[in-house]
């Protein structure tokens, strides 16, 4: 490396080093058919809704841009999870990470550089999904809804990565991301069910204590529920600042997720 | 792949068996199927509920199937997605209208319990009730409750002309000509009447009068 700077001049610096990594996980990615992949989705998500569409009596719009919105969500959090954790498993097996730490940056550019090529193909898939659901729904609402989607895509991706370089089997990470991604999504049901079991078992010590538990993980999990609000596309109500504690809620997992990330990694002896 | 077509062609078809509404899930369980997205998993709940009467080799009769849990389904599907009206629109355009006093009952008292929840936002489920009161069950007295109860909770001002008239139409054919007329009167007098409307008013003033 000191040879190749003598001739080539100076390295390029930590900031351009992670545009360059972002850049090359983003080409292999599409070097992979991901964008095959995306597209055959969307095409996926728009067969079923049009199916589902001619059974619904209405003819309304709205119906049908929350099936599609609830599907097109579905299907990219499932290949951004796959992609990301298929990615890092197999540079971790062919040793394509350990050449990347060798190169003369700290380990954490090298793990900020994967993250951004990881969410930048999070956030092509989200920007897919809000030209898919344009037909049906108000370009405004489309929008937000399209920038809650990333966030929730980046905050998948994120996890993911996280996953896969602590379990580094590709099933295993796969499983426990998503796991972890529904159990997110379905905690306010959850809760309510502790609750009403709680109540109904008269508040005997074991539900208040499962109540208590799960009111506990409710509080480390992001509150999955409040992003990508399907209410927008369908009754079209959403508005600017709902998008204020998603994004606040998506910095702090991301920068605890990273940090995380980081720390596996320094700790982690290749 | 051609012994798998044989097989497929060969092997005895899905008894047809005819199955009834089940008993819906607590409120909370169907929340937890929808992953955490209620708006959608109400619309997907509604598809199901809606094809059910489509079963394996029989189409079933809306006469036979158990309206009583069907009506339970329809709270709990709107119970997720209170802003929708899908559940509305079937329990007052599909169910409500089998040839079933009892079930037709059903649904407009589910109508009836939708509406006095959010009077301002679905006082036209109330007044399609009414109709289906008056028309298909020919229930004239349900139907006059119905409007009555409608004019009570949503204000005059809210309400279009047609919901009014049908107050009136209900009225006049239970020869209650001087209640019809008084409706009138507070029609004419709330003003906010287009011309045509006016007249409308002007025209079923002077027959009731011929009626008297």
């Amino acid at each position: 490396m000191h040879h190749s700077r003598q001739h080539r001049g100076q390295a390029p610096s930590r900031l351009s080093a992670v545009a360059i990594l972002a850049v090359l996980t983003l080409r292999m990615a599409l070097r992979e058919r991901l964008a095959r992949a995306m597209a055959l989705m969307i095409a996926l998500c728009w067969a079923a809704t049009w199916f589902l569409a001619s059974l619904l009596v209405s003819d309304e719009t709205g119906p049908q841009a929350a099936m599609l919105g609830f599907l097109l969500r579905l299907g990219s959090v499932f290949l951004t999870i796959v992609t990301v954790t298929f990615s890092l498993t197999r540079d971790l097996q062919n040793r394509g990470l350990e050449m990347m730490l060798a190169l003369p940056y700290p380990r954490g550019v090298i793990w900020l550089g994967k993250g951004v090529g990881f969410s930048l193909i999070a956030s092509l898939l989200a920007i897919l999904d809000v030209l898919a659901l344009l037909p049906l729904a108000p370009p405004g609402q489309a929008l937000l809804w399209g920038v809650a989607i990333n966030a929730e895509l980046w905050l998948m991706a994120t996890l993911a990565m996280l996953l896969s370089l602590a379990l580094r089997q590709a099933p295993l990470a796969l499983t426990m991301t998503v796991a972890l991604y529904l159990l997110g999504r379905s905690m306010h049901s959850l809760l309510l069910i502790a609750r009403q079991s709680a109540e109904i078992a008269a508040e005997h010590w074991s539900a208040v204590v499962a109540q208590q538990l799960l009111t506990v993980i409710s509080w480390l999990l992001p509150d999955l529920e409040r992003f990508t609000v399907t209410d927008w596309l369908l009754h079209h109500g959403g508005s600017l600042t709902a998008l204020a504690p998603i994004l606040t809620e998506t910095a702090l997992y991301l920068a605890l997720l990273i940090a995380v990330g980081h720390l596996e990694l320094r700790r982690r002896a290749f | 792949m051609a012994s798998l077509i044989a097989w497929r062609l060969v092997a005895a078809p899905h008894p047809a068996s005819l199955e009834d509404y089940p008993r819906p899930p607590a409120p909370a369980a169907l929340r937890l199927t929808t992953l955490g997205d209620p708006r959608a998993g109400a619309l997907f709940w509604m598809l199901w509920l809606q094809t059910f009467d489509d079963q394996a080799g029989v189409t079933a009769s809306f006469k036979k199937m158990d309206f009583a849990h069907l009506t339970a389904w329809l709270e709990r599907i709107l119970a997720l997605d209170p802003g929708s009206e899908y559940p509305l629109l079937m329990a007052t355009r599909v169910y409500g209208a089998v040839l079933d006093p009892g079930r037709q009952r059903l649904m407009i008292d589910f109508v009836g319990r939708a509406f006095r929840d959010a009077p301002e936002r679905r006082w036209q489920w109330q007044a399609l009730a009414a109709v289906q009161a008056r028309h298909g069950l020919g229930d004239r007295q349900l139907a006059l409750t119905l409007v009555e109860e409608l004019e009570q909770r949503v204000p005059a001002r809210q309400l279009p002309f047609w919901v009014r008239g049908l107050h009136v139409i209900i009225l006049r054919e239970g020869n209650e000509i001087e209640a019809a007329k008084r409706l009138m009167e507070l029609m004419a007098r709330d003003g906010g009447l287009t011309e045509r409307q006016r007249q409308a008013v002007e025209m079923w003033r002077e027959r009731l009068e011929e009626l008297r």
